[in-house]
């Protein structure tokens, strides 16, 4: 659906996107992760049309993004940019303006008009829980409630593509959990999102997939469960042996696939480059030469460890 | 609320020179002259009122919406820079619209004695919104280029009273020149040089200049003696002096959507 090929940014001197290629599929809650100045902010930006890149290409369901500064698109502007809602980290938002005012502002800007627009403001309001809001100011709400309308706003032209920074920023428990449920519903009626967070372990519960942005460019791009699996396998073996101990230490000593051995009382930690099959013919080997082992396996994977061992 | 204070403000000058104008005994004469006066003085007041207001509110125009952090958002609907540029001019305009709509009355004082008629009522009105469009386009351009509202504000009042000052100067430098030579007896090189230039050839800056549609639009002995050199000048010049409100402003318009245009370029920093 979405795909970015060899984006470049730059602000002044200091090259933040280098070359960055990314691939998102219809339907799917894409996590982009990558620490502070990594560039996520800047990605998000150029894929919403509010800032141009450097070079390189973006196509929205083949049909290529093109540069904002062109004369054409300065006068009419570009339709293919409302097929996509964004929600900045930090918005504004006009505080004498009711919830309603808001969302009719927001509908005019994206072209609805009369009956159509009420309607489709009327169904936001229903979906995003806030009808009851329709008529309090923006300045009286929580922050809570104004990512709930921030989000409503998104929705209103009923965009293909939600891209979402940092949505649960500042929002209380609650209400990241009620978030949560929102864009996974969203992603079950066929949305697709980008969405940022600092909160490693929120995306692995969320997304489908995850894209990790160092360095200008994604080290790493896949489903979560490839992520995990990736993850896992720079965790540590670790064996437990009720007896067999030195026996196997030696067969684990002698594997190719071993590094840095690490042992405590009846228990050996070691770096295993194999994967889950390498580990099975491992622990195999433990088993035929008589050893007695009460554990064997690695820690499992997640984003935070993955995120850490990338920078 | 600012449209009440400003038609207070004007029907308040307006009553004022209508009493100093008809005395207040009415079986005596009345000073038409003074009449005239009052439409003159009103119509400025209403100018200066428009140079006043408009800059504040379109200086603040996209610099608040990106200090509010709602610009992203806005641009991100994919509405056209341009569209968005223009919608921000033309409620600024139309304020100024309603505000001239509104003065109507008090300047029918005038009318209702007559000596002005319906087209100049009407001129006013049109005068204003030209110069709310103009002064409105240079708050914008700066609102888009400047971080900052206060930094927009200051540097619209500055650029209009540069514009003014500095067109009214060099346009006029012929005759600037000559004055300073006759009467404190400069013959310095400077001034030598100033004189050689073509007459008349001022009249290309002073096209720039909106105090010099105003005068024209004023008519009387003081637009004679400010449009003398150019009328003189004779050739294309005299043209222009003749179709001088429509040639300055066109040109002062074709000026003001040249400067949306770079506005609407630069409005994603």
């Amino acid at each position: 659906m979405l795909t970015v090929e060899n984006l470049n940014y730059s602000y002044g001197s200091h090259k933040v996107l280098k070359d960055l290629c990314m691939h998102v599929e219809k339907g799917q809650l894409y996590g982009l992760v990558g620490r502070n100045g990594a560039g996520k902010t800047t990605t998000m930006k150029i894929l919403s049309g509010i800032i141009d890149a450097d070079s390189g290409r973006v196509t929205l369901n083949g049909v290529d993004f093109p540069r904002r500064t062109h004369l054409r698109d300065i006068f009419v502007g570009h339709s293919e940019y409302k097929k996509i809602g964004y929600m900045p980290d930090n918005f504004g938002v006009y505080n004498n303006l009711s919830a309603l005012e808001y969302l009719d502002f927001y509908a005019e800007e994206y072209g609805l008009t009369g009956k159509k627009k009420e309607k489709r403001i009327a169904e936001i309001l229903e979906m995003m829980n806030i009808s009851e809001l329709s008529e309090k100011l923006v300045s009286g709400m929580s922050r809570g409630m104004k990512q709930k309308l921030g989000l409503a706003r998104t929705m209103i032209n009923d965009p293909d593509l939600l891209i979402l920074d940092e949505p649960s920023s500042g929002v209380e428990p609650e209400g990241q959990v009620s978030l949560r449920d929102m864009l996974i519903g969203l992603c079950s009626e066929g949305k697709t999102i980008i969405i940022s967070s600092h909160v490693l372990s929120e995306l692995t519960r969320l997304c489908t997939n995850v894209g990790m942005l160092e360095g200008g460019r994604l080290t790493f791009e896949g489903s979560v469960a490839e992520v995990l699996e990736k993850s896992r396998l720079n965790n540590l073996v670790r064996v437990a042996f009720v007896d067999g101990f030195e026996d196997g230490m030696k067969i684990i000593h002698d594997s190719p696939l071993v590094s840095k051995i690490s042992f405590d009382n009846n228990e050996i930690y070691f770096e295993f480059k194999g994967e889950r099959k390498e580990e099975a013919e491992l622990l195999k080997r433990l088993i035929s030469a008589g050893t007695t082992v009460s554990f064997f396996g690695r820690e499992g994977g997640s984003l935070e460890s993955l995120f850490k061992s990338v920078i | 609320m600012l449209i009440v204070t400003f038609e207070a403000l004007l029907a308040g000058f307006g009553l004022f020179f209508y009493y100093v104008a008809f005395d207040y005994h009415m079986n005596e004469s009345i000073n038409y002259r003074m009449v005239f006066y009052i439409f003159d003085i009103l119509t400025l007041a209403e100018l200066v009122m428009v140079f006043l207001v408009v800059p504040v509110f379109t200086a603040g125009a996209i610099s608040m919406e990106r200090e509010r952090q709602t610009l992203d958002v806005l641009i991100s609907t994919g509405v056209s820079p341009f569209k968005l540029i223009v919608e921000k001019l033309l409620s600024t305009v139309a304020l100024v619209a309603i505000m001239g709509y509104a003065s109507l009355p008090i300047l029918a004082i005038v009318y209702s004695v007559g000596g002005v008629g319906i087209d100049q009522i009407i001129g006013v009105v049109l005068l204003m919104i030209a110069a709310a469009i103009l002064f409105g386009s240079i708050g914008i351009f700066f609102s888009t280029i400047c971080n900052t509202t206060m930094v927009a504000i200051v540097s619209t009042y500055v650029t209009m009273i540069l514009i003014f000052l500095t067109t009214l100067i060099v346009g006029n430098i012929n005759a600037i020149a000559e004055s300073f030579r006759n009467r404190y007896g400069i013959a310095g090189t400077l001034f030598s040089i100033m004189t050689y230039a073509p007459k008349g050839a001022g009249a290309y800056l002073l096209l720039l200049n909106p105090i010099y549609i105003v005068v024209k639009f004023f008519g009387g002995d003081t637009a004679k003696e400010m449009f003398k050199e150019i009328r003189d000048a004779g050739g294309m010049f005299s043209n222009i002096e003749e179709h001088w409100v429509l040639i300055s402003g066109s040109l002062l318009m074709l000026i003001s959507f040249i400067l949306l245009v770079i506005s609407a370029k630069k409005i994603r920093k």
